[in-house]
């Protein structure tokens, strides 16, 4: 299968020789204090925190009505004591922006990825389990989805929604599940071979709590740094498609949509588009950060290394 | 299975997919349910109902959904991928004029990305956890990180506008114009045409997109190169071969690289899909007429025979790179087809 | 030793890169090439290691290994040892690289070019004078095609005989007593750039042809009952009823005097069925068939459009430039670095925050074009559509009253626009003597007559608006909105904003669907029937956007254009821009006045509102 290739042969995502060990004394636990001594994942955690605490309290530290905060006498202000951002086209506060442009794009980053896993894992554990030609028909609809440039699908999507939000998050949502179903589906066919769920199959467990109980624990290491990667993925996208105006319409502070707002003026004024830039950035790099440190935690041959 | 059979395979159980690909759009296009013989007549010919009615037999919109989308396959058998609602020029000769922009621009990224994604990763392996190591992570993470729209801009910013290094936006310097067209590449028509101005512009051009669409590549081939390596680095062979009392360079230029680098190779193709997304913001701000801006266009008045076209041509572009790679995996790597 | 070496491997890919640019004085170039020499001890051994790891590592850096070697060759001569090593290691290729690279730089372009850097997605549909509506290609049908009376801006108001000998009067009997039969008489000696010469036939072709193709621009002929030909130099047109405006439409592009032979030849026809026999428009959209001193050679969609000089010009001034060359710049940023590199002579769509930016730049000079394009906020009066609210004209005024003009002339566009008080623009007949029906912002009477409409705490409304398009080249249309939006929220009225693809708005803004939006009018002709008629009358092609329909308007706006006496048509003008401003179906926000940057070597740069952008007085 021609695009089966990438996900097949990519071991970091998926360690499973690892992986399909039986759990030894708790793992997450050891991956855990590992994960405290390293220090890119230390310095994502800093980062990511700030962003939620900024994200938590902006409300409160910069009140900000989107529709009212526009001055028109103190338009494109360079960053000074009193827009430490400056200010946009609209005579707009490029900071309060920023800092209420985190309560938009960190959670849909959560939620869509969420909400892809949920689904991907499902459909996955489904595949895999099932076997045969379930399985056959399944894998194909995730082959598509994997075959296309995932933008490209998103755009189309997006642009018969319609632009906002919501939208934008279903058509990352409908680009990124894929993948998981793919891991899942990997990690089942493993694992079901194996001596210990042909017992539990022997002795009359429903199938459903095999699953549950047995196969997806084991999953867990690969599929969290997954999920933490792609959260900044999905930051990544969404802020894509905003940029493109698929995401919400204005007045909203969504950081693509800011930088598009900034682009003609971007030599003039840089300040209205470095900072929501700077903002993408430092989150989807605190997503990294972590998703990089959890991978060092969880893979064995990084510890015994050297 | 001999090379011929896995490459007749793979090809074959392609084609299942990219229909897969057309009806998913077609259907996606479908769901808006909007008419799209606005787009096709003028405002003027709108009114005239015999002008509306030759317009949607001309492009096959009076027929019911199912009819309307064989009739579209059977066509595409043909190479003939319908006629676009806005231009009312075959897309065809459209993919052909925006197909070569974006695999120019495509295969420098890549270019760019292994030329400077191999060698850090490799400093990162070699260099484990002391700082060599930590630089060489840090770039390959913020590569990964960053908006590639924002890194355009900033890049144009910076490069052209303030220091003039680079060229701005475009293919061609802004007073040149096309080669006369042959393949679509600048840089081969341009020598065809005996215009080393033409290829030396294009070249330049090709620079700051390239390595601003890149950079999400290189930062994947850094983490990839380092861990494989790494992991070669533990081979009993690797540790034979030190003991033997080899130099340092001969074990790792003899092992180490060699056998730590087929990995990389595959990244190269699950790169691609990536790069492809790239392009299309890319495009869009560095005013390069490829596919990119091509689809974000289409896609945004639903002129879905130019976006269905497109996106074959992309996803082709994909597989047909995932198949090289398989490909050259397979010969680096002889075990994989055994 | 292989720890020293990676680094120099690093900086030997870094110089490669640089290489690849073929730009000899890029620092980056030089600064890594130092940086080489600074390792140099164990620099010679180093490059020996990178080659070989290079070659090895993947085919595809050989070429870098190549490049960087010549780089290097060039800018520091002691590093030389590096360089051969490296060479020998990499390829032979080495000197064809650097051949080629060195014959590239002196193989450069000659001949005087002018680079227009414009944004023109989706606004070329046709370059064919016969079907293009839209605000780009007047700009190449000005330089490839003749008209027979253009203007000479400033002074809008007096034609100019271009292909006729002079301007027909009733007076001098160029003009029927009736009004309805126009004499026109054409100059000797003209010649398309095919060597055909320019006749009576070719004139009659081209307007009944575009008459015939029935295209957007047709409108403009649909005056015409007939055309005669008496002889080669004579055109007689017959009105089908008397029509003070016909003489102020000769000089939109779309009456531009195209080769009949030629378009002919091409598939062309002008017969009463060229809507479906005409097969010209192909040849049309890649090739000029004009007497203009400039030629189309070609239009890449969105891309670029390229004018070269018309050899065969037969007036006395000749073509200034070999080419001219209009390339597609969707991005103002953008626009602003290509000018301020020199890279663009003229950039059409800065805005006056950027402009004012460019203010102390010597080799830019800023001109300042009076338009006659307006930008307007369209409320659709059809309460199917928009909703009963909007379907109130009380509602309506009150939006008028709610908005903050003179911010958003002063404070977003640097006052770098003025505003008529109705539809029609200032400069116009009729527009100064109905000032005094314009809005001005009056938060309390909004309120009182949102009260009075039955809804004291405002509503919810839409608005859509082109995403990514800009409003006349001055702002966004995302700002304008925003702006809009914020205005309306001080009365209660929340306005959800809806952006769409430009492409797609229009279309649906065509069809009537759109509840309210923003949107620019161009001039087609520069009569005050040309904002009368399709604003004011129900079947107006602006009036049935939003199914507008006051019969007393559209008398008035159809009485202005049969009567010439031009009292009496002030007098209506005046009463369809009061009647307009009672029923609010169009609130004009703005009436720009266009900022063009165009370098400072370039001359004869005059703002057109028919052409936008004369290229044929341009020199430099």
């Amino acid at each position: 299968m021609a695009t089966t290739t990438p996900t097949d042969v990519t071991p970091p995502v998926l360690p499973s020789a690892a992986m399909a060990r039986p759990a030894g004394p708790s793992p997450m636990r050891r991956a855990l204090r590992l994960l405290r001594r390293n220090k890119t994942a230390v310095a994502g955690l800093v980062i990511l925190a700030l962003w939620l605490v900024i994200a938590a309290v902006a409300p409160i530290i910069a009140p900000y009505d989107p529709l009212q905060d526009q001055n028109l006498k103190a338009r494109l202000q360079p960053p000074s004591a009193q827009y430490p951002f400056g200010t946009d086209d609209l005579g707009r506060d490029v900071f309060k922006r920023v800092i209420h442009g985190a309560r938009i794009s960190i959670p849909a980053g959560i939620i869509v990825v969420l909400a892809a896993a949920a689904i991907g894992i499902t459909y996955g554990a489904v595949a895999g389990y099932m076997g045969g030609w379930t399985d056959n028909i399944l894998m194909r609809l995730t082959d598509l989805m994997l075959a296309f440039p995932l933008i490209v699908l998103a755009l189309a999507i997006a642009a018969v929604l319609g632009p906002n939000l919501r939208n934008a998050a279903i058509a990352a949502i409908a680009v990124t599940w894929a993948e998981y179903a793919r891991i899942t589906r990997g990690q089942i066919l493993a694992i079901k071979n194996q001596e210990y769920v042909g017992a539990a199959n022997a002795v009359g467990v429903p199938n459903l709590r095999v699953m549950l109980r047995h196969i997806l624990p084991n999953a867990q290491a690969p599929l969290l740094v997954k999920i933490t990667t792609d959260i900044g993925a999905v930051i990544l996208l969404i802020a894509g498609l905003s940029f493109l105006g698929l995401g919400d319409p204005p007045p909203s502070p969504e950081w693509g949509a800011m930088i598009a707002l900034a682009r003609p003026k971007f030599s003039a004024a840089w300040w209205t588009g470095t900072f929501p830039g700077l903002a993408i950035l430092t989150v989807v790099m605190a997503f990294n950060f972590l998703g990089d440190g959890l991978r060092d935690a969880f893979d064995p041959r990084g510890q015994s290394h050297q | 299975m001999n090379l011929f059979s896995f490459i007749t395979r793979r090809v074959l159980v392609t084609i299942p997919l990219l229909l897969g690909i057309t009806l998913l759009l077609f259907a996606i296009s479908r769901i808006g349910g909007a008419d799209p013989i606005a787009f096709i007549v003028s405002e003027r010919a709108a009114n005239d109902p015999a002008i509306v009615a030759a317009a949607r037999e001309k492009w096959g919109l009076d027929r019911p959904a199912p009819e309307q989308y064989l009739r579209y396959v059977t066509n595409l058998a043909r190479g003939d991928f319908g006629l676009g609602f806005t231009n009312k020029r075959p897309v065809a000769e459209d993919l052909r004029q925006f197909t070569p922009a974006t695999i120019e621009l495509a295969v420098t990224a890549t270019l760019f990305a292994i030329l400077l994604g191999v060698p850090l990763g490799v400093i990162a392996a070699l260099y484990k956890d002391r700082w060599p190591d930590g630089v060489a992570r840090f770039i390959s993470l913020i590569g990964v990180s960053m908006p590639v729209f924002w890194l355009a801009l900033v890049g144009l910013e910076i490069f052209y506008a303030r220091l003039n290094w680079l060229p701005g936006v475009g293919r061609l310097d802004t007073s040149m114009t096309a080669p006369p067209l042959v393949t679509g590449f600048y840089v081969v028509d341009g020598l065809l045409a005996g215009r080393l101005d033409i290829v030396r512009s294009n070249l330049s051009h090709l620079i700051l997109p390239s390595l601003v669409l890149g950079a999400f590549g290189m930062g994947l081939i850094t983490r990839m190169t380092r861990s494989s390596v790494l992991e070669v680095l533990q081979m009993d062979y690797v540790r034979t071969a030190r003991a033997k009392g080899l130099s340092e360079w001969r074990v790792i230029n003899g092992h180490a690289l060699r056998n730590g680098l087929i990995p990389v190779v595959t990244v190269i193709g699950l790169l691609f899909g990536g790069l492809l997304s790239g392009a299309v913001l890319t495009e869009t701000i560095f005013a390069w007429p490829g596919l990119g801006r091509y689809v974000v266009q289409a896609a945004g008045i639903r002129d879905y025979p130019a976006v269905m076209g497109a996106t074959l041509v992309i996803a082709v572009m994909f597989v047909v790179v995932n198949l090289a790679v398989d490909i050259l995996y397979g010969v680096l790597d002889p075990r994989i087809r055994a | 030793m292989l720890r020293r070496l990676l680094p120099v491997l690093v900086l030997v890919m870094t110089v490669a890169l640089a290489a690849c640019a073929g730009t000899p004085q890029a620092p980056a170039v030089q600064q890594a090439a130092a940086t080489v020499q600074a390792v140099a001890p164990t620099a010679q051994a180093a490059a020996q290691g990178a080659a070989t790891a290079v070659a090895q590592t993947a085919p595809t850096a050989q070429a870098a290994a190549q490049g960087a070697a010549t780089a290097v060759a060039k800018v520091a001569p002691t590093v030389e040892a590096v360089a051969k090593t490296a060479a020998t290691a990499a390829a032979p290729a080495v000197q064809a690289a650097a051949t080629t690279v060195s014959s590239a730089a002196s193989a450069a372009g000659t001949g005087k070019n002018l680079v227009i850097a414009r944004n023109f997605t989706g606004d070329v549909r046709s370059l064919d004078p016969g079907r293009e509506y839209e605000l780009t290609p007047p700009i190449v049908v000005g330089g490839a095609y003749e008209r027979l009376f253009t203007i000479k801006p400033p002074d809008i108001k007096t034609l100019v005989p271009e292909l006729a000998t002079d301007v027909p009067t009733t007076a001098n009997g160029g003009i029927s007593s009736d009004g309805t039969v126009y004499t026109l008489k054409l100059k000797p000696g003209v010649k398309f750039a095919s060597g055909n010469p320019l006749t009576s036939e070719d004139v009659k072709f081209s307007w009944l042809r575009m008459k015939n193709l029935q295209d957007n621009p047709s409108a403009l002929a649909d005056i015409i009952k007939s055309i005669d030909t008496p002889d080669a130099q004579t055109v007689k047109v017959t009105l089908t009823e008397p029509n003070a405006t016909f003489l102020a439409r000769l000089v939109s592009p779309n009456y531009a005097v195209l080769d009949s032979k030629m378009v002919q030849s091409k598939g062309g026809t002008s017969a009463e069925n060229a809507k479906d026999a005409d097969k010209a428009t192909d040849y049309l959209d890649q090739n000029s068939a004009g007497s203009g001193p400039y030629i189309l050679k070609s239009w890449v969609r969105d891309q670029e459009i390229v004018m070269e000089r018309n050899p065969n010009y037969w007036g006395t001034t000749k073509p200034a430039f070999d080419r001219i060359v209009i390339r597609n710049i969707t991005d103002a940023n953008a626009q602003r670095q290509l000018i301020e590199k020199g890279d663009a002579d003229i950039a059409t769509d800065l805005d006056p925050d950027t402009l004012k930016a460019l203010a102390n730049n010597t080799d830019i000079k800023v001109v300042n074009g009076n338009t006659l394009d307006t930008f307007y906020f369209a409320l659709n009066t059809n309460p199917d559509v928009a909703g009963k609210e909007l379907g109130n004209p009380k509602v309506r005024q009150a939006i008028a009253y709610a908005i903050d003009y003179d911010g958003i002339i002063s404070g977003l566009l640097n006052n770098d626009a003025v505003r008529p008080p109705s539809v029609i623009p200032l400069g116009l007949l009729g527009v100064d003597e109905a000032k005094g029906f314009g809005f001005k912002q009056d938060l309390d009477k909004a309120k009182s007559l949102l009260k009075d409409a039955g809804y004291p705490d405002g509503f919810n409304m839409k608005l859509v608006y082109g995403a990514g398009g800009n409003a006349l080249g001055l702002t966004t249309n995302e700002v304008i909105a925003s702006k809009l939006q914020a205005d309306l929220a001080r009365v209660g009225i929340k306005v959800d904003l809806v952006p769409q693809d430009p492409t797609q708005r229009l279309a649906d803004y065509r069809a009537g669907k759109l509840p309210s939006t923003i949107s620019g009018w161009t001039p087609d002709y520069l009569d005050p029937d040309g904002w009368a008629v399709p604003f004011a009358v129900k079947t107006g092609s602006a009036a049935k956007r939003v199914f507008y329909d006051n019969p007393a308007a559209a008398q008035a706006a159809q009485d202005a254009a049969k009567t010439t006496d031009q009292a009496k048509r002030v007098e209506l003008y005046t009463k369809v821009q009061q009647l307009m401003n009672q029923d609010v179906p169009f609130i004009t926000l703005f009436q720009a006045v266009k900022p063009f940057a165009v370098r400072s070597n370039v001359q004869g740069f005059t703002y057109d509102p028919v052409l936008t952008l004369p290229v044929v007085p341009l020199s430099k």
